[in-house]
């Protein structure tokens, strides 16, 4: 063995600038997998970091049946159970009860459909990041008389501010029509459109009285201290609330889109890399198939002095090898390096805020994240490619006829 | 043989006219039915009554209609929705809420949500009109419903009308054109509410169905009853009750 390695990297050094190109493509091809993937990898988890953060919290309840078809008679049944269970869950970052409902929003000068939220304005700031996000007024208060918060687009369209009044009209959960007047508190810019169009944020208590639910709530909604734990967590609130006729929802069965629209992104990578390998391996094999046509004589010697074919197969295999290990030492690094320092600076997207705003990013700027298993995978797919395109040359040369090849010119 | 092919000839469109002749145009039939459920004016109190698995709630109502799109409703119980106010010019529809003394706009996108709760659409409500000018009519055929002959008709809407159903057909009384059932069916083709018209009695010159019953199709237990208590028709109402400032005075 310690032969066909001394040989075949004696080969490959031959033709060093040939092989220093084949180093170079395969290092650079191995760098930009990385660093895409990485990129992509963050760019994701920040999607659903800021979805999360914004409003939908990593896991949901509510009564069974709500999220497919919501209405406002479906509260949360058996509160204490459920508060006890989130009590009692490990790895809670914050936790909170809601009660939402629909209505129509009137101003003097206009009126819009929105969703009305009623939220405990001290529970509430531990699982959202609305109340960093308001840009004029301030974030709900208990103690205020009937305070609402509203998106600035929304206020735009009613053309309102803070100081203003709203009317909201909505059908209560007895069917009694509700209208009551709130005066807005504050203006928040989440950058998340539905939210900064659509919403209206209520005290808790006073959507209660709105909708003639007292002393109920439509939705528990929980922060997870790590977005690893969803599953696990789900699984032991499901367990602790067997009999309760409840359902609890993950982020990504509540808002399915992101994570569709991760594996669409996803799909769209490998679409990339697939190319990117193809133009790995072809450089691969000019190289091999090059240095495997030049050296037809010399195989033909080396078979005619008891070289086996399998031998010729194993030194080829071996040359290309190398070249491989060499390349993906110095992509690796190369990659690892370039994600690691956009890891810890962040790329500015600003040029395409709107765009960002409308996949539910909240900042334009975005950290790529390296990963073990990002290493991994690219990693040893390039070499797998890089020994597998080896083959076809290898098996030429093994097969040649040994008198033959030593007449080859 | 020459000469009964030529009597075939001359008696064939007989035959055919004698057949037409039994049923009554459908246009005219769609009009008759328009007039007799409306008039020219019409004032009134009305009950509705909304049915839904989780509750069932009843206001009481005084209304004034102008044909074709001018009404004006005043709710007078219960407690909560007292002194509530619609207007409806054209449409354009507002509502005024006395709690917050605010008089709201009903956007077009609302339009199709239901009225105050009930299985009526705010585009029912100003729908009315347009039986007989957004659709094309079509008599196929007679039924018995509710223990009256009536014709069914066929209403197609035409192609740029402003309408949300693919279809209606109506059971329309042979004696005096006025409905008995309507079904309302999506441009799919599937029936997704029925209005029954029913106690039809005297009501000031002429004969009126005094309970409407919409029901929402697959759907169990809801259903919306509108019941007249006094309706008077065809007495001059003044402009003034059609205005905005109205909503707010409320006389």
């Amino acid at each position: 063995m310690r032969l066909f390695l001394a040989m075949a990297w004696r080969n490959v050094w031959r033709h060093r600038r040939r092989s220093v190109l084949t180093v170079m493509t395969i290092a650079l091809g191995l760098a930009f997998n990385i660093f895409m993937r990485a990129l992509g990898d963050g760019f994701h988890e920040q999607m659903v970091d800021n979805s999360v953060r914004a409003h939908i919290g990593h896991i949901q309840i509510h009564r069974a049946g709500y999220h497919d078809d919501p209405a406002i008679t479906k509260t949360l049944p058996e509160l204490d159970k459920i508060r006890s269970a989130i009590d009692a869950l490990p790895g809670v970052r914050g936790a909170s009860l809601r009660v939402l409902g629909d209505g129509l929003a009137s101003s003097a000068e206009n009126s819009a459909g929105v969703s009305i939220i009623g939220v405990d304005p001290e529970r509430e700031p531990t699982v959202t990041t609305i109340h960093r996000a308001v840009v004029r007024g301030r974030y709900l208060e208990r103690g205020r008389r009937k305070p609402c918060l509203i998106g600035e687009r929304l206020a735009k369209t009613l053309q309102v501010d803070v100081g203003d009044s709203l009317v909201l009209l909505v059908q209560g959960a007895d069917g009694s029509m509700g209208g009551e007047k709130y005066r807005v508190d504050g203006v928040f810019r989440s950058g998340a459109p539905e939210l900064d169009r659509g919403v209206v944020y209520l005290l808790a208590e006073d959507a209660q009285e709105l909708f003639v639910l007292p002393g109920r709530f439509t939705e528990a909604v929980i922060l997870l201290d790590s977005s690893r734990r969803v599953d696990e967590a789900a699984r032991i609130l499901e367990e602790q609330l067997a009999g309760v006729e409840a359902e609890v929802l993950p982020w990504y069965v509540v808002e399915p889109y992101i994570q569709q629209f991760i594996e669409l992104d996803d799909a769209f990578f490998y679409v990339i890399v697939l190319i990117l390998f193809i133009v790995i391996s072809v450089g691969i094999l000019n190289t091999i198939l090059m240095s495997v046509f030049e050296r037809v004589r010399e195989f033909g010697v080396m078979m005619s002095l008891g070289m086996k074919p399998r031998q010729v197969v194993r030194l080829v295999v071996m040359e290309a090898f190398l070249l491989g290990a060499v390349g993906v030492v110095f992509g690796g690094l190369l990659g690892s390096a370039l994600t690691l320092y956009f890891e810890a600076v962040g790329m500015d997207f600003g040029a395409w805020a709107e765009g960002a705003a409308a996949l539910g990013l909240t900042t334009t700027v975005t950290y790529p994240k390296l990963t073990a298993a990002n290493l991994i995978l690219s990693n040893s797919s390039v070499l797998l490619v890089v020994v597998l395109v080896a083959l076809y040359p290898a098996l030429h040369a093994a097969r040649l006829e040994p008198v033959e090849a030593m007449r080859h010119v | 043989m020459r000469r009964r092919e030529f009597a075939a000839i001359l008696l064939g469109p007989l035959a055919v006219r004698v057949r037409g002749a039994a049923f009554p145009d459908a246009a005219e039939l769609a009009r008759r039915a328009d007039r007799a459920l409306r008039g020219k004016t019409q004032q009134g109190k009305c009950s509705m009554t909304v049915r839904r698995p989780e509750w069932e709630r009843t206001l009481e109502m005084d209304y004034w209609a102008v044909t074709p799109d001018k009404t004006f409703i005043l709710i007078t119980a219960p407690a909560k929705e007292r002194g509530t106010a619609t207007l409806r010019l054209g449409t354009n529809m507002w509502i005024y809420l006395p709690r917050v003394e605010r008089t709201i706009k009903i956007p077009p996108s609302l339009m199709l949500q239901p009225w105050m709760g009930s299985d009526f659409t705010n585009d029912d409500l100003v729908r009315e009109s347009s039986l007989v000018n957004d659709y094309t009519h079509e008599i196929a055929g007679e039924i018995v419903e509710g223990g009256d002959a009536c014709w069914r008709l066929v209403a197609t809407p035409k192609p740029d009308a402003p309408v949300v159903w693919g279809k209606l057909i109506l059971a329309l009384r042979k004696s005096d054109a006025l409905p008995r059932r309507e079904e309302f069916y999506d441009e799919h083709g599937n029936l997704k509410k029925v209005m029954t018209f029913e106690e039809i009695r005297q009501a000031g010159d002429r004969n009126y169905p005094m309970r409407w019953r919409m029901k929402p199709v697959g759907k169990p237990g809801r259903e919306t009853v509108l019941v007249y208590r006094r309706i008077v028709f065809d007495r001059p109402i003044p402009g003034r009750i059609f205005t905005l400032q109205n909503l707010k005075r409320r006389i």
